[in-house]
């Protein structure tokens, strides 16, 4: 099949039904039919957080007049002092959301980008802007090997983007640092592991055309290719390196937005997944501590509803909603799912992140344990 | 708690408006946002969802608990409703009214505008689906048409947001 084909499945795939196996093929290996799937997910969490905002603008609908049936009449008690007050709180935390989507657009142009390794057809992406930190991602590149790659955006323009780049082939011992750094399993360690495996590679830098491949020359004769875009906004970035079919015991979370009641508490940077024995991904939200989810119950977490791409649960009388862009669990759904919460961030987190960040995946006893270390 | 379903019609039936008022403080307001949504204009909302609430008030026995809650009842009465004032207005007028100009640049106003540029049907369908979580099926039994036509309509209206989101649209030099 091709694109054309199988577009109207990828609607059918994002309303929860099954498609056929040879539209979910061509799904599996074609990014322009997943990102078709992870807008229409972005689009309806941004209608989502439309109808939220626009309550900020509601006033009190009037009760329509009844006229009195079979002898009974409306009684007087209409109970509009209550529906005021929710309006007004409803004003309040619509304006927060406006809020905070105003500040997560500033910094100037994003840079979207995909690396590939042509060989092992392994992709990853990210997103950044001028002035970000190191980003980037680990491709398999063999049996036991990876190309680790640290992307700089030096400068962002409209047709010319300034890269600074770090690539290093490594063969990470089997349970090292290196290895669950290169998994993503090591949570917030992973940074400072990552920081040490480039610690000694000399950054090339490149002039980079948007839309065009720039081909990056690995140690011994491999090549890795980078695309990418820029956006004047914020774009919904590729997640094409996630897959749209999970196992019942894979937890993944891409692209993911986290609301409380109706406050918007920000965008999710970064994502990733995992298959374990209680398989568990883990997101820091400051201010308001860290959130693991996992497929099992576990001491302390309470039980949540997950289907495709949502998350609902319910603490301590607040509603929650975690939106991912691609399906957070295989099996059937909606199933249950666990979640805990503890009330602070990593200690090396707390200070240096402002908005939501993936914490890690894995067992859901490794990110308790970067929890709790 | 939301009430909804075989006792709600009951009381209705039995002329209770107290649980009338309480159905409708559940609803109103999301009833009234979509019709905003639907209609592009708040006042005219307001009335259609008057007059959509009033449906199940004056004629409980229209409503078929088994077939669907009085919930999607409501939005499907209000939904019909929308579409007849969209057809008379295009009788009186000749033509329906060109979409507002793009002015915002956040995101929240880029969706909003986008939103406001779709057919009103094809508005209201991606609106019930995405925003008050009604499935496919739902949606048919509540707009009375078939489920094909309804995944299809979904389709279409959600390439045609896609399109104008994504940027083909008059914008801004980068």
């Amino acid at each position: 099949m091709n694109c054309e084909e199988v577009r109207p499945f990828v609607s059918a795939l994002h309303d929860g039904e099954s498609i056929p196996r040879e539209a979910a093929e061509h799904m599996r290996s074609c990014s322009a039919c997943q990102a078709q799937l992870e807008d229409y997910a972005r689009m309806d969490v941004e209608l989502r957080l439309l109808a939220s905002s626009a309550s900020e603008e509601a006033q009190m609908p009037r009760l329509p007049q009844l006229r009195r049936r079979w002898g009974h009449s409306l009684t007087a008690r209409v109970l509009v002092p209550r529906f005021a007050l929710g309006v007004g709180l409803f004003a309040i935390l619509g304006l927060s959301v406006g809020l905070a989507w105003m500040q997560a657009q500033n910094g100037g142009p994003w840079f979207q980008f995909d690396l590939s390794n042509p060989e092992t057809q392994a992709k990853v992406g990210s997103l950044t802007q001028a002035g970000d930190d190191w980003t980037g991602g680990f491709l398999q590149a063999g049996a036991n090997q990876k190309i680790g790659i640290r992307v700089k955006a030096l400068d962002v323009e409209k047709d010319r983007v300034r890269l600074s780049i770090k690539v290093r082939v490594l063969q990470p011992a089997p349970g090292s640092e290196e290895e669950k750094a290169a998994n993503y399993q090591l949570g917030s360690r992973s940074e400072e592991v990552i920081d040490q495996i480039f610690a000694n590679i000399t950054p090339q830098e490149f002039d980079y055309v948007p839309g065009q491949t720039l081909e990056i020359p690995v140690q011994g004769g491999a090549k890795i290719a980078l695309t990418g875009e820029v956006f004047k906004f914020r774009p919904s970035f590729s997640a094409s390196w996630y897959p749209l079919t999970l196992q019942p015991d894979q937890i993944m979370l891409s692209k993911a937005a986290f609301v409380r009641n109706n406050e918007f508490l920000g965008e999710v940077g970064g994502g990733g997944g995992a298959r374990a024995t209680n398989s568990a991904v883990g997101i820091c939200v400051p201010q308001f501590g860290s959130f693991v989810f996992a497929l099992k119950p576990f001491e302390g977490a309470i039980q949540g509803v997950a289907e495709f791409g949502e998350v609902h649960f319910k603490m301590d009388g607040d509603n929650y909603i975690l939106f991912s862009a691609t399906p957070i669990t295989g099996g059937q759904q909606p199933r249950e799912i666990w979640v805990y919460r503890s009330q602070s961030c990593p200690p090396s987190w707390n200070n240096v992140r402002k908005h939501p960040t993936f914490m890690g995946a894995g067992d859901v006893s490794n990110l308790l344990d970067v929890l709790h270390r | 708690m939301v009430e909804d379903g075989q006792d709600l019609r009951d009381r209705l039936r039995r002329g209770d408006a107290e649980a009338f008022g309480r159905f409708y403080r559940q609803h109103a307001t999301r009833l009234r946002e979509f019709l905003r949504r639907y209609l592009g204009d708040a006042k005219i909302a307001e009335d259609v969802a008057q007059d959509a609430f009033l449906q199940p008030w004056q004629h409980p026995n229209g409503f078929d608990p088994a077939r669907a809650p009085l919930r999607a009842y409501l939005f499907g009465i209000a939904a019909k409703r929308a579409a007849d004032w969209w057809r008379h207005r295009a009788r009186e007028e000749g033509s329906v009214a060109s979409p507002p100009a793009w002015r915002g640049t956040e995101p929240a106003a880029l969706m909003e505008e986008a939103l406001a540029h779709l057919e009103p049907e094809s508005r209201s369908l991606l609106w019930l689906r995405a925003v008050e979580g009604y499935s496919c099926a739902e949606l048919a039994a509540m707009l009375d048409i078939p489920l094909g036509t309804v995944k299809s309509r979904l389709f279409a209206a959600r390439e045609q947001l896609r399109r104008i989101w994504r940027g083909e649209r008059p914008q801004e030099e980068l």
